[in-house]
């Protein structure tokens, strides 16, 4: 077996036996005779073994074949063809990018095909609008009222408008947070709100409200006075767990963020936000959270000790237990590749990858976590049209057969 | 009937088994090659079938049926090779996946679709998957019309029914290869 250069010749010499006067010419030549292959060819390939094919494809592809002719149309729209597509491993996240300060468009990155989409979002009015994403699914929440709040698919753009979360009206600062469960496709979506207690300027009014997809209901489920902390619009649910950042409001303790560790099935008790309080690992001037395959994820600016609103790099940790531990440093030379870096930047990561996008231009750096790799995406085909125009944006899976 | 002599099963004097291709054309096969092929496995494991029994693959040309076989010979010898070893077990994984790479290179697109055809007919799990991968592969960047002249597909959409389809998920079709 070693050795041969060509493994069909091999295979014709030695195992070939022929009994009948069938001559060669059945076999078809590597030109592809095409009036030859009609013939033998209705090669007509079964339903299954299509959607198999299919369903190794990229999500744009396979909308692209939904087109071929009717039949590939009624196999990609088949439920059939969506179950078995989600046993498929989950497809590398894609990152939209908001290239308007007033206007909901933008473009989605694609980091297999490396590819940006002109895709419309459906339902959200500004770029503003907290925006939170799990498992193909998008939870977003209007930036005034913060009453108005949507689960949608981007992708197929299935869509359902959730009630109004109960507790605390117009919050100063509002958390959005959601978790889809892969098997049941169950989701939960999760608002801490801040606001400030009339009068008291560094006591703040903290509430957990909680929607559970499968009961229909928000359910409050704690509330709670912080002191000397408030809450912000960073929160992540990772495996149970509610992570939201948290920002000092004095002058008193050396590092201004912090975070808390909320269990979702938690009872409500006396005190449990303060004692779910775990410290930042150094001075951020931002912190960005996102879930990694479970695990909670910080993607942070890492500011001076004497200045902490000077950003002197970008760190990503890792939270295991109650402890930090350090993943990756951005480079100095991506760094320098972003421009002028403010010391808040736009950063959100699933699965594998995080993307980081500095708000003043439309450039877009990835970091692979399994290959520990920094990349810059494919150029996002859109400029900056005037000094202070902004862009922001957030990672979503894309998926098919997901709907809110 | 030619002589056994040119039989190369490289074993031990083990069982060989008849594939009869769908020109007429006999292969054998060593058993434990054969029985990579599920359909011929499901064959045997019917109560009273002897193993002199020539299995007739009436869906499976004969050139088709050559790859196979040499393939699946491929894959279990690479399969004997791997064990408890990590680092054999990696090296083995890899020389299937070049095993891989390098059958599907060679392939004309006619030729990958009657490999399919072959593998799932004949009902062998590992070849049909990485089969399914490299026709996605060829086809994932292509435009609508290049996928329809690959599997021989007729439009029967209507121009109307087309653009509608169409502009339901235009983003798509940007940045596609040129045919």
């Amino acid at each position: 077996m070693e050795g041969e250069s060509s493994w069909i010749n091999h295979c014709l010499d030695d195992t070939k036996r022929e009994i009948g006067e069938f001559d060669s010419f059945s076999e078809l030549n590597d030109d592809g005779n095409q009036e030859a292959t009609a013939v033998s060819l209705e090669l007509m390939l079964p339903d299954d073994l299509l959607e198999r094919i299919l369903a190794c494809l990229p999500i744009a592809s396979i909308f692209r074949a939904g087109c071929v002719c009717k039949r590939w149309h009624e196999i990609v729209s088949s439920s059939r063809f969506l179950w078995n597509f989600s046993h498929v491993l989950s497809q590398k996240p894609w990152y939209f990018m908001f290239t308007s300060s007033e206007e909901p468009i933008g473009y989605a990155y694609d980091p297999i095909l490396r590819k940006w989409y002109g895709i419309e979002l459906p339902q959200i009015r500004a770029p503003n609008w907290c925006i939170a994403s799990s498992c193909g699914l998008i939870g977003f929440m209007d930036n005034d009222s913060r009453s108005e709040l949507y689960v949608c698919n981007p992708i197929t753009k299935y869509l359902k408008k959730l009630a109004e979360p109960p507790g605390l009206k117009c919050p100063d600062y509002s958390a959005l947070a959601i978790s889809v469960n892969r098997i049941s496709h169950g989701y939960k979506v999760t608002v801490v709100k801040s606001k400030q207690v009339p009068g008291i300027f560094f006591e703040w009014d903290i509430s957990i409200e909680i929607y559970d997809s499968e009961t229909i209901i928000w359910t409050t489920s704690l509330t709670e006075v912080l002191t000397g902390w408030r809450g912000g619009d960073e929160s992540v649910i990772c495996d149970g767990v509610l992570y939201f950042l948290i920002y000092s409001t004095g002058s008193g303790p050396e590092n201004r963020h912090g975070l808390i560790a909320y269990n979702l099935s938690s009872r409500s008790s006396h005190g449990l936000l303060k004692r779910s309080f775990i410290p930042v690992p150094c001075p951020l001037t931002c912190g960005r959270l996102m879930n990694l395959k479970g695990k909670l994820v910080m993607v942070g600016g890492i500011g001076k000790h004497d200045r902490a609103d000077i950003i002197k790099g970008i760190g990503i940790w890792i939270l295991n237990g109650r402890e930090w531990q350090d993943i990756a440093r951005m480079p100095h030379k991506f760094f320098q590749g972003f421009g002028e870096f403010d010391d808040v930047f736009a950063s959100s990561g699933t699965d594998d990858l995080i993307y980081i996008q500095s708000y003043g231009a439309p450039a877009l750096l990835i970091y692979d976590m399994n290959q520990k790799q920094w990349k810059w995406s494919q150029k996002c085909p859109v400029t900056k049209r005037f000094p202070l125009q902004l862009f922001t944006g957030f990672c979503f899976e894309p998926r098919l057969e997901i709907a809110p | 009937m030619a002589n056994n002599g040119e039989n190369p099963s490289p074993d031990v004097g083990g069982k060989t088994v008849k594939l009869k291709a769908d020109d007429g054309e006999i292969f054998e096969v060593e058993e434990a090659v054969a029985m990579e092929l599920q359909t011929v496995k499901s064959f045997f494991d019917d109560d009273g079938v002897s193993y002199d029994t020539v299995v007739p693959l009436l869906n499976v040309s004969s050139t088709a049926l050559a790859k196979v076989i040499q393939y699946c010979r491929r894959a279990v010898e690479l399969r004997a090779k791997s064990g408890d070893d990590e680092g054999a077990n990696e090296k083995a994984r890899e020389e299937r996946e070049g095993l891989e790479a390098e059958l599907v290179r060679e392939e004309s697109d006619e030729g990958i679709k009657e490999l399919i055809l072959a593998a799932n007919y004949l009902n062998i799990k590992d070849m049909l998957s990485f089969l399914c991968r490299a026709v996605g592969d060829r086809i994932k960047n292509k435009s609508v019309e290049y996928v329809r002249r690959f599997f021989v597909l007729e439009n029967d959409f209507s121009p109307e029914e087309e653009e509608r389809t169409r502009n339901e998920v235009a983003w798509a079709f940007e940045g596609v290869d040129a045919d």
